[in-house]
Protein backbone atom coordinates (compact mmCIF):
# COMPACT_ATOMS: atom_id res chain seq x y z
CA UNK A 1 0.00 0.00 0.00
CA UNK A 2 1.18 3.52 -0.75
CA UNK A 3 0.26 6.50 1.45
CA UNK A 4 0.79 10.14 0.51
CA UNK A 5 0.76 13.06 2.95
CA UNK A 6 0.82 16.64 1.70
CA UNK A 7 0.82 20.28 2.75
CA UNK A 8 1.18 23.62 0.96
CA UNK A 9 4.94 23.58 0.55
CA UNK A 10 5.54 19.88 1.21
CA UNK A 11 8.28 20.62 3.73
CA UNK A 12 7.14 20.82 7.34
CA UNK A 13 3.77 19.53 8.44
CA UNK A 14 3.48 16.89 5.70
CA UNK A 15 6.81 15.44 6.85
CA UNK A 16 5.54 15.32 10.46
CA UNK A 17 2.36 13.53 9.37
CA UNK A 18 4.44 11.15 7.23
CA UNK A 19 6.65 10.29 10.21
CA UNK A 20 3.59 9.66 12.39
CA UNK A 21 1.96 7.60 9.66
CA UNK A 22 5.04 5.38 9.35
CA UNK A 23 5.03 4.85 13.11
CA UNK A 24 1.32 4.05 13.25
CA UNK A 25 1.52 1.65 10.29
CA UNK A 26 4.34 -0.15 12.07
CA UNK A 27 2.14 -0.47 15.16
CA UNK A 28 -0.55 -1.94 12.92
CA UNK A 29 1.98 -4.51 11.71
CA UNK A 30 2.27 -3.01 8.23
CA UNK A 31 6.00 -2.36 7.88
CA UNK A 32 6.03 -2.88 4.12
CA UNK A 33 3.79 0.11 3.41
CA UNK A 34 5.34 3.09 1.67
CA UNK A 35 4.78 6.64 2.99
CA UNK A 36 5.76 9.73 0.97
CA UNK A 37 5.26 13.42 1.66
CA UNK A 38 4.94 16.11 -1.00
CA UNK A 39 3.51 19.51 -1.89
CA UNK A 40 -0.14 19.84 -2.78
CA UNK A 41 0.58 20.52 -6.49
CA UNK A 42 2.15 17.10 -6.93
CA UNK A 43 -0.78 15.19 -5.40
CA UNK A 44 -2.94 15.28 -8.54
CA UNK A 45 -0.39 13.30 -10.58
CA UNK A 46 0.82 11.01 -7.78
CA UNK A 47 -1.32 7.89 -7.48
CA UNK A 48 -1.65 6.33 -4.03
CA UNK A 49 -3.94 4.06 -2.03
CA UNK A 50 -4.55 6.59 0.73
CA UNK A 51 -4.00 10.32 1.18
CA UNK A 52 -3.66 11.87 4.64
CA UNK A 53 -4.21 15.63 5.09
CA UNK A 54 -5.08 18.10 7.83
CA UNK A 55 -8.76 18.98 7.60
CA UNK A 56 -7.90 22.52 6.46
CA UNK A 57 -6.20 21.00 3.37
CA UNK A 58 -9.40 19.03 2.72
CA UNK A 59 -11.07 22.13 1.29
CA UNK A 60 -8.26 22.77 -1.20
CA UNK A 61 -8.95 22.32 -4.90
CA UNK A 62 -6.37 19.53 -5.26
CA UNK A 63 -7.77 17.50 -2.36
CA UNK A 64 -11.36 17.95 -3.60
CA UNK A 65 -10.47 16.35 -6.93
CA UNK A 66 -9.31 13.09 -5.35
CA UNK A 67 -11.44 9.99 -4.87
CA UNK A 68 -12.80 10.87 -1.42
CA UNK A 69 -12.89 7.24 -0.28
CA UNK A 70 -9.08 7.42 -0.34
CA UNK A 71 -8.81 10.67 1.61
CA UNK A 72 -8.28 10.80 5.38
CA UNK A 73 -8.69 14.22 7.03
CA UNK A 74 -7.20 14.87 10.45
CA UNK A 75 -8.70 17.28 12.96
CA UNK A 76 -5.45 17.41 14.92
CA UNK A 77 -2.55 16.49 12.66
CA UNK A 78 -0.34 15.57 15.62
CA UNK A 79 -2.82 13.23 17.32
CA UNK A 80 -1.53 9.70 16.72
CA UNK A 81 -4.64 8.10 18.25
CA UNK A 82 -6.89 9.88 15.75
CA UNK A 83 -4.53 8.94 12.90
CA UNK A 84 -4.43 5.30 14.01
CA UNK A 85 -8.19 4.82 14.27
CA UNK A 86 -8.84 6.58 10.94
CA UNK A 87 -6.07 4.69 9.13
CA UNK A 88 -7.15 1.32 10.51
CA UNK A 89 -10.79 2.03 9.65
CA UNK A 90 -10.00 3.06 6.09
CA UNK A 91 -7.60 0.16 5.49
CA UNK A 92 -10.38 -2.23 6.48
CA UNK A 93 -13.14 -0.42 4.55
CA UNK A 94 -11.06 -0.25 1.35
CA UNK A 95 -9.69 -3.79 1.78
CA UNK A 96 -6.04 -2.66 1.55
CA UNK B 1 50.18 14.02 -3.79
CA UNK B 2 49.23 17.53 -4.56
CA UNK B 3 46.55 16.33 -6.97
CA UNK B 4 44.96 14.13 -4.31
CA UNK B 5 45.04 16.90 -1.74
CA UNK B 6 43.44 19.25 -4.23
CA UNK B 7 40.73 16.65 -4.92
CA UNK B 8 39.78 16.36 -1.25
CA UNK B 9 39.96 20.10 -0.63
CA UNK B 10 37.65 20.78 -3.57
CA UNK B 11 35.39 17.81 -2.75
CA UNK B 12 34.85 18.77 0.90
CA UNK B 13 34.52 22.44 0.01
CA UNK B 14 31.26 21.66 -1.73
CA UNK B 15 28.09 22.33 0.30
CA UNK B 16 26.40 19.48 -1.55
CA UNK B 17 29.08 16.99 -0.47
CA UNK B 18 29.05 18.18 3.14
CA UNK B 19 25.30 17.92 3.47
CA UNK B 20 25.37 14.44 1.90
CA UNK B 21 28.02 13.35 4.41
CA UNK B 22 25.93 14.67 7.33
CA UNK B 23 22.90 12.74 6.09
CA UNK B 24 25.03 9.64 5.56
CA UNK B 25 26.35 9.76 9.14
CA UNK B 26 22.78 10.22 10.39
CA UNK B 27 21.60 7.16 8.48
CA UNK B 28 24.57 5.04 9.59
CA UNK B 29 24.00 5.98 13.24
CA UNK B 30 20.39 4.83 12.90
CA UNK B 31 21.68 1.54 11.39
CA UNK B 32 19.53 1.93 8.28
CA UNK B 33 19.89 -0.63 5.50
CA UNK B 34 22.52 -0.24 2.78
CA UNK B 35 20.01 0.74 0.11
CA UNK B 36 18.31 3.35 2.33
CA UNK B 37 21.71 4.82 3.28
CA UNK B 38 22.88 5.11 -0.32
CA UNK B 39 19.61 6.55 -1.63
CA UNK B 40 19.26 9.02 1.27
CA UNK B 41 22.84 10.24 0.86
CA UNK B 42 22.48 10.70 -2.89
CA UNK B 43 19.11 12.42 -2.48
CA UNK B 44 20.67 15.02 -0.17
CA UNK B 45 23.55 15.53 -2.63
CA UNK B 46 21.27 15.92 -5.64
CA UNK B 47 18.75 17.98 -3.66
CA UNK B 48 21.44 20.51 -2.78
CA UNK B 49 22.44 20.87 -6.43
CA UNK B 50 18.77 21.20 -7.31
CA UNK B 51 18.57 24.27 -5.07
CA UNK B 52 21.39 25.83 -7.10
CA UNK B 53 19.58 24.96 -10.33
CA UNK B 54 16.41 26.61 -8.99
CA UNK B 55 18.44 29.65 -7.97
CA UNK B 56 19.53 30.07 -11.58
CA UNK B 57 15.92 30.01 -12.77
CA UNK B 58 14.77 32.41 -10.05
CA UNK B 59 17.54 34.94 -10.66
CA UNK B 60 16.99 34.71 -14.41
CA UNK B 61 13.41 35.79 -13.83
CA UNK B 62 14.13 38.34 -11.05
CA UNK B 63 16.74 40.19 -13.09
CA UNK B 64 14.33 41.54 -15.72
CA UNK B 65 11.74 42.16 -12.98
CA UNK B 66 14.21 44.37 -11.11
CA UNK B 67 15.14 46.20 -14.33
CA UNK B 68 11.49 46.87 -15.29
CA UNK B 69 10.69 47.98 -11.76
CA UNK B 70 13.62 50.38 -11.62
CA UNK B 71 12.74 51.81 -15.02
CA UNK B 72 9.04 52.19 -14.21
CA UNK B 73 9.07 53.37 -10.59
CA UNK B 74 12.64 54.72 -10.18
CA UNK B 75 13.05 52.77 -6.93
CA UNK B 76 14.03 49.21 -6.09
CA UNK B 77 11.24 46.63 -5.88
CA UNK B 78 11.85 43.64 -3.64
CA UNK B 79 10.00 40.32 -3.53
CA UNK B 80 9.99 38.74 -0.06
CA UNK B 81 10.53 35.05 -0.80
CA UNK B 82 12.72 32.89 1.45
CA UNK B 83 13.46 30.28 -1.19
CA UNK B 84 14.69 32.83 -3.73
CA UNK B 85 17.05 34.70 -1.41
CA UNK B 86 18.30 31.49 0.23
CA UNK B 87 19.06 29.79 -3.08
CA UNK B 88 20.92 32.86 -4.38
CA UNK B 89 23.06 33.03 -1.22
CA UNK B 90 23.63 29.28 -1.03
CA UNK B 91 25.38 29.29 -4.40
CA UNK B 92 28.27 31.21 -2.87
CA UNK B 93 28.28 30.04 0.76
CA UNK B 94 27.03 26.45 0.46
CA UNK B 95 29.84 24.78 2.43
CA UNK B 96 29.76 27.26 5.33
CA UNK B 97 25.95 27.17 5.54
CA UNK B 98 25.88 23.35 5.58
CA UNK B 99 28.33 23.25 8.48
CA UNK B 100 26.51 26.02 10.35
CA UNK B 101 23.22 24.12 10.05
CA UNK B 102 24.77 20.86 11.27
CA UNK B 103 26.41 22.46 14.30
CA UNK B 104 23.31 24.56 15.00
CA UNK B 105 21.30 21.33 15.34
CA UNK B 106 23.85 20.07 17.88
CA UNK B 107 24.08 23.30 19.91
CA UNK B 108 20.28 23.50 19.93
CA UNK B 109 20.15 19.99 21.43
CA UNK B 110 22.61 21.09 24.13
CA UNK B 111 20.41 24.10 24.96
CA UNK B 112 17.37 21.83 25.29
CA UNK B 113 19.32 19.32 27.36
CA UNK B 114 20.92 21.71 29.83
CA UNK B 115 18.68 24.80 30.07
CA UNK B 116 14.99 25.23 31.01
CA UNK B 117 14.13 26.04 27.35
CA UNK B 118 13.14 22.56 26.21
CA UNK B 119 11.96 23.18 22.65
CA UNK B 120 13.18 20.98 19.81
CA UNK B 121 12.90 23.02 16.64
CA UNK B 122 11.91 20.53 13.95
CA UNK B 123 11.19 22.83 11.00
CA UNK B 124 14.24 21.84 9.01
CA UNK B 125 13.82 24.24 6.10
CA UNK B 126 13.68 27.24 8.42
CA UNK B 127 16.85 26.04 10.17
CA UNK B 128 18.52 25.76 6.77
CA UNK B 129 17.30 29.21 5.69
CA UNK B 130 18.40 30.76 8.99
CA UNK B 131 21.87 29.20 8.68
CA UNK B 132 22.18 30.59 5.18
CA UNK B 133 21.12 34.04 6.36
CA UNK B 134 23.63 34.04 9.22
CA UNK B 135 26.37 32.99 6.78
CA UNK B 136 25.54 35.94 4.53
CA UNK B 137 25.31 38.44 7.41
CA UNK B 138 28.58 37.39 9.07
CA UNK B 139 30.42 37.05 5.76
CA UNK B 140 29.27 40.54 4.76
CA UNK B 141 30.69 41.79 8.08
CA UNK B 142 34.07 40.28 7.14
CA UNK B 143 34.01 37.19 9.39
CA UNK B 144 35.38 33.98 7.87
CA UNK B 145 36.47 30.41 8.54
CA UNK B 146 36.01 28.70 11.90
CA UNK B 147 34.81 31.89 13.61
CA UNK B 148 32.07 32.27 11.00
CA UNK B 149 30.89 28.70 11.49
CA UNK B 150 31.00 28.84 15.31
CA UNK B 151 29.23 32.20 15.51
CA UNK B 152 26.70 31.19 12.87
CA UNK B 153 25.87 27.90 14.59
CA UNK B 154 25.44 29.44 18.04
CA UNK B 155 23.33 32.33 16.65
CA UNK B 156 21.09 29.91 14.76
CA UNK B 157 20.75 27.55 17.73
CA UNK B 158 19.74 30.39 20.07
CA UNK B 159 17.08 31.55 17.60
CA UNK B 160 15.76 27.97 17.34
CA UNK B 161 15.29 27.89 21.13
CA UNK B 162 14.06 31.42 21.78
CA UNK B 163 11.68 31.84 18.84
CA UNK B 164 9.11 29.18 19.91
CA UNK B 165 9.11 30.65 23.42
CA UNK B 166 7.61 33.92 22.16
CA UNK B 167 4.27 32.44 21.11
CA UNK B 168 4.17 29.45 23.47
CA UNK B 169 2.02 31.21 26.08
CA UNK B 170 -0.82 31.47 23.55
CA UNK B 171 -0.63 27.89 22.24
CA UNK B 172 -2.94 26.28 24.86
CA UNK B 173 -5.69 28.63 23.65
CA UNK B 174 -5.19 27.26 20.12
CA UNK B 175 -4.53 23.54 20.57
CA UNK B 176 -5.89 23.00 24.09
CA UNK B 177 -2.56 21.70 25.40
CA UNK B 178 1.07 22.60 26.01
CA UNK B 179 2.34 19.65 24.03
CA UNK B 180 3.39 21.53 20.94
CA UNK B 181 5.10 24.86 20.15
CA UNK B 182 5.39 26.81 16.93
CA UNK B 183 8.76 26.22 15.29
CA UNK B 184 8.43 28.81 12.57
CA UNK B 185 10.59 31.89 12.26
CA UNK B 186 7.62 34.25 12.39
CA UNK B 187 6.96 33.95 16.10
CA UNK B 188 7.53 37.66 16.68
CA UNK B 189 4.41 38.55 14.69
CA UNK B 190 2.46 35.54 16.00
CA UNK B 191 3.17 36.74 19.53
CA UNK B 192 2.15 40.29 18.56
CA UNK B 193 -1.10 39.04 17.05
CA UNK B 194 -1.98 36.96 20.11
CA UNK B 195 -1.14 39.92 22.34
CA UNK B 196 -3.31 42.32 20.32
CA UNK B 197 -6.14 39.79 20.42
CA UNK B 198 -5.88 39.69 24.18
CA UNK B 199 -6.08 43.49 24.45
CA UNK B 200 -8.70 44.33 21.81
CA UNK B 201 -10.71 41.12 21.49
CA UNK B 202 -12.79 41.09 24.68
CA UNK B 203 -16.20 39.52 23.98
CA UNK B 204 -15.59 38.99 20.26
CA UNK B 205 -16.97 35.69 18.91
CA UNK B 206 -14.80 33.05 17.23
CA UNK B 207 -14.17 33.14 13.46
CA UNK B 208 -15.14 29.47 13.31
CA UNK B 209 -18.87 30.30 13.61
CA UNK B 210 -18.69 31.96 10.18
CA UNK B 211 -19.38 30.37 6.78
CA UNK B 212 -16.66 31.25 4.24
CA UNK B 213 -16.52 30.67 0.46
CA UNK B 214 -14.62 27.56 -0.63
CA UNK B 215 -13.11 28.90 -3.85
CA UNK B 216 -10.12 30.26 -1.91
CA UNK B 217 -9.03 26.63 -1.56
CA UNK B 218 -6.69 26.82 -4.54
CA UNK B 219 -4.49 29.27 -2.61
CA UNK B 220 -3.28 26.35 -0.49
CA UNK B 221 -1.14 25.25 -3.41
CA UNK B 222 2.22 27.05 -3.37
CA UNK B 223 3.08 26.65 -7.05
CA UNK B 224 -0.27 28.06 -8.09
CA UNK B 225 -0.31 30.86 -5.51
CA UNK B 226 3.21 32.03 -6.38
CA UNK B 227 2.61 31.67 -10.12
CA UNK B 228 -0.60 33.68 -10.00
CA UNK B 229 0.77 36.56 -7.91
CA UNK B 230 4.02 36.81 -9.79
CA UNK B 231 2.23 36.87 -13.16
CA UNK B 232 0.01 39.71 -11.91
CA UNK B 233 2.98 41.61 -10.45
CA UNK B 234 5.09 41.17 -13.62
CA UNK B 235 2.22 42.37 -15.84
CA UNK B 236 1.66 45.48 -13.67
CA UNK B 237 5.37 46.29 -13.64
CA UNK B 238 5.72 45.66 -17.39
CA UNK B 239 2.84 48.07 -18.07
CA UNK B 240 4.41 50.80 -15.93
CA UNK B 241 7.84 50.24 -17.53
CA UNK B 242 6.17 50.49 -20.94
CA UNK B 243 6.32 48.33 -24.09
CA UNK B 244 9.08 50.39 -25.69
CA UNK B 245 11.54 49.70 -22.86
CA UNK B 246 10.59 46.05 -22.30
CA UNK B 247 10.60 45.05 -25.95
CA UNK B 248 13.84 46.84 -26.84
CA UNK B 249 15.89 46.03 -23.70
CA UNK B 250 14.60 42.75 -22.29
CA UNK B 251 12.24 40.62 -24.34
CA UNK B 252 14.10 40.72 -27.66
CA UNK B 253 11.00 42.01 -29.38
CA UNK B 254 8.45 39.66 -27.77
CA UNK B 255 5.19 41.38 -26.79
CA UNK B 256 5.72 42.87 -23.31
CA UNK B 257 2.61 41.33 -21.74
CA UNK B 258 3.41 37.84 -23.03
CA UNK B 259 6.97 38.32 -21.76
CA UNK B 260 5.68 39.35 -18.33
CA UNK B 261 3.39 36.31 -18.11
CA UNK B 262 6.20 33.90 -19.04
CA UNK B 263 8.73 35.46 -16.67
CA UNK B 264 6.21 35.58 -13.79
CA UNK B 265 5.40 31.90 -14.22
CA UNK B 266 9.13 31.12 -14.54
CA UNK B 267 9.70 32.56 -11.06
CA UNK B 268 7.26 29.98 -9.71
CA UNK B 269 9.14 27.26 -11.63
CA UNK B 270 12.36 28.25 -9.87
CA UNK B 271 10.76 28.23 -6.42
CA UNK B 272 9.21 24.82 -7.08
CA UNK B 273 12.61 23.39 -8.05
CA UNK B 274 14.19 24.89 -4.92
CA UNK B 275 11.45 23.44 -2.70
CA UNK B 276 11.93 20.03 -4.27
CA UNK B 277 15.65 20.21 -3.50
CA UNK B 278 15.04 21.33 0.09
CA UNK B 279 12.56 18.46 0.53
CA UNK B 280 15.13 15.92 -0.71
CA UNK B 281 17.73 17.17 1.79
CA UNK B 282 15.37 17.21 4.76
CA UNK B 283 13.44 13.98 4.15
CA UNK B 284 16.18 11.97 5.88
CA UNK B 285 17.69 14.65 8.09
CA UNK B 286 14.62 15.65 10.12
CA UNK B 287 13.49 12.12 11.11
CA UNK B 288 17.07 11.29 12.18
CA UNK B 289 17.24 14.48 14.22
CA UNK B 290 13.89 13.80 15.86
CA UNK B 291 15.01 10.25 16.69
CA UNK B 292 18.12 11.55 18.45
CA UNK B 293 16.29 14.26 20.40
CA UNK B 294 13.52 11.85 21.49
CA UNK B 295 16.19 9.59 22.90
CA UNK B 296 18.40 12.06 24.77
CA UNK B 297 15.84 14.72 25.75
CA UNK B 298 12.63 12.84 26.53
CA UNK B 299 10.90 15.76 28.27
CA UNK B 300 11.27 18.17 25.32
CA UNK B 301 8.49 20.02 23.48
CA UNK B 302 8.50 19.73 19.69
CA UNK B 303 8.34 23.07 17.86
CA UNK B 304 6.68 22.50 14.49
CA UNK B 305 5.89 24.28 11.23
CA UNK B 306 3.00 26.76 11.27
CA UNK B 307 0.32 24.75 9.39
CA UNK B 308 -0.03 22.54 12.49
CA UNK B 309 -2.41 25.19 13.89
CA UNK B 310 -4.48 25.52 10.68
CA UNK B 311 -6.87 22.59 11.29
CA UNK B 312 -7.85 24.13 14.64
CA UNK B 313 -9.31 27.26 13.00
CA UNK B 314 -9.53 27.05 9.17
CA UNK B 315 -11.69 30.21 8.92
CA UNK B 316 -9.17 32.24 10.90
CA UNK B 317 -6.51 31.18 8.37
CA UNK B 318 -8.49 32.63 5.46
CA UNK B 319 -9.46 35.83 7.30
CA UNK B 320 -5.89 36.18 8.60
CA UNK B 321 -4.51 35.82 5.08
CA UNK B 322 -6.85 38.47 3.63
CA UNK B 323 -6.24 40.97 6.47
CA UNK B 324 -2.48 40.39 6.38
CA UNK B 325 -2.41 40.92 2.61
CA UNK B 326 -4.38 44.14 3.07
CA UNK B 327 -1.79 45.19 5.66
CA UNK B 328 0.92 44.44 3.09
CA UNK B 329 -0.76 46.67 0.50
CA UNK B 330 -1.21 49.51 3.01
CA UNK B 331 2.48 49.15 3.94
CA UNK B 332 3.44 49.20 0.27
CA UNK B 333 1.50 52.44 -0.31
CA UNK B 334 3.22 54.06 2.67
CA UNK B 335 6.63 53.03 1.31
CA UNK B 336 5.66 54.41 -2.10
CA UNK B 337 4.74 57.82 -0.69
CA UNK B 338 7.93 58.11 1.35
CA UNK B 339 9.94 56.98 -1.72
CA UNK B 340 11.47 54.00 0.08
CA UNK B 341 12.48 50.65 -1.38
CA UNK B 342 9.20 48.90 -2.20
CA UNK B 343 8.58 45.58 -0.44
CA UNK B 344 5.93 43.83 -2.53
CA UNK B 345 3.25 41.70 -0.88
CA UNK B 346 3.87 38.01 -1.50
CA UNK B 347 0.89 35.70 -1.33
CA UNK B 348 2.80 32.81 0.24
CA UNK B 349 4.16 34.68 3.28
CA UNK B 350 0.85 36.43 3.80
CA UNK B 351 -1.00 33.13 3.55
CA UNK B 352 1.16 31.10 5.93
CA UNK B 353 2.31 33.82 8.30
CA UNK B 354 -0.87 35.91 8.09
CA UNK B 355 -2.99 32.79 8.42
CA UNK B 356 -1.13 31.67 11.54
CA UNK B 357 -1.28 35.18 13.03
CA UNK B 358 -5.04 35.01 12.36
CA UNK B 359 -5.36 31.69 14.21
CA UNK B 360 -3.50 33.05 17.25
CA UNK B 361 -5.39 36.35 17.21
CA UNK B 362 -8.67 34.44 17.05
CA UNK B 363 -7.61 32.18 19.91
CA UNK B 364 -7.00 35.11 22.26
CA UNK B 365 -9.48 37.66 20.88
CA UNK B 366 -12.05 36.15 18.53
CA UNK B 367 -12.89 37.82 15.20
CA UNK B 368 -11.62 41.21 16.29
CA UNK B 369 -8.34 39.70 17.49
CA UNK B 370 -7.95 37.78 14.24
CA UNK B 371 -8.52 40.85 12.05
CA UNK B 372 -6.36 43.28 14.06
CA UNK B 373 -3.56 40.77 14.72
CA UNK B 374 -3.17 39.61 11.14
CA UNK B 375 -3.47 43.14 9.69
CA UNK B 376 -0.66 44.33 11.96
CA UNK B 377 1.31 41.22 10.95
CA UNK B 378 0.96 42.25 7.29
CA UNK B 379 2.18 45.80 7.96
CA UNK B 380 5.10 44.61 10.09
CA UNK B 381 6.40 42.03 7.59
CA UNK B 382 6.32 44.74 4.92
CA UNK B 383 8.49 47.22 6.85
CA UNK B 384 10.84 44.80 8.66
CA UNK B 385 12.83 43.63 5.59
CA UNK B 386 14.18 47.17 5.19
CA UNK B 387 16.14 46.68 8.42
CA UNK B 388 17.84 43.55 7.19
CA UNK B 389 18.71 44.45 3.61
CA UNK B 390 21.80 46.59 4.38
CA UNK B 391 23.22 43.70 6.43
CA UNK B 392 23.06 41.13 3.65
CA UNK B 393 25.86 42.75 1.64
CA UNK B 394 25.53 42.17 -2.10
CA UNK B 395 22.43 40.00 -1.48
CA UNK B 396 20.62 42.97 0.02
CA UNK B 397 20.23 44.33 -3.51
CA UNK B 398 19.18 41.05 -5.12
CA UNK B 399 15.49 42.03 -5.55
CA UNK B 400 14.55 39.28 -3.09
CA UNK B 401 14.59 39.13 0.71
CA UNK B 402 13.45 37.05 3.68
CA UNK B 403 9.73 37.13 4.30
CA UNK B 404 9.35 36.10 7.95
CA UNK B 405 9.66 38.35 10.99
CA UNK B 406 12.08 36.29 13.08
CA UNK B 407 14.65 35.99 10.31
CA UNK B 408 14.69 39.75 10.13
CA UNK B 409 14.43 40.48 13.86
CA UNK B 410 17.13 38.00 14.92
CA UNK B 411 19.21 38.66 11.80
CA UNK B 412 19.16 42.42 12.42
CA UNK B 413 20.03 42.08 16.10
CA UNK B 414 22.95 39.75 15.35
CA UNK B 415 24.03 41.86 12.38
CA UNK B 416 23.98 45.25 14.07
CA UNK B 417 25.73 43.89 17.18
CA UNK B 418 28.44 42.43 14.94
CA UNK B 419 28.93 45.78 13.25
CA UNK B 420 29.64 47.33 16.67
CA UNK B 421 32.69 45.08 17.01
CA UNK B 422 33.95 44.46 13.48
Amino acid sequence: MKVITACGSGLGSSLMVAMNTEKVLKELGREEDEVTHMDLSSVSFSPADLYVFGQDIGMSTEAQRLDQSKVILLKNILDKAELKSKLAGRIEANGL
Amino acid sequence: MHGIFRFFADFLGQGSVLIALVVMVGLLVQKKSFSVTISGTLKAFIGFLMIAAGAGVVSGSLGPFGAMFQHGFHVQGVVPNNEAIVALTLEKYGAEASLIMTFAFLVHLLIARFTPIKFIFLTGHHTLYFSVMMTAIYAAAGIHGVTLIALGAVSTAIAMSVSPLMSFWAMPKVTGSKEVALGHFSNITYCTSAFLGKIFGKGSRSTEDLKLPKWLGFMRDNTIAIGLTMIILYILVAIVAGPAYVQSQLSKGMNFIVYAIIEGATFSVGVTIILMGVRMILAELVPAYKGISDKIIPNSTPALDCPIVFPFAPNAVIIGFLCSFLGGIVGLLVLYFVHGTLILPGVVPHFFVGGTAGVLGNATGGRRGCVIGSFVNGVVITFLPLLLMPLLGQYGIANATFSDGDFIAFGSIYGYITHLFV
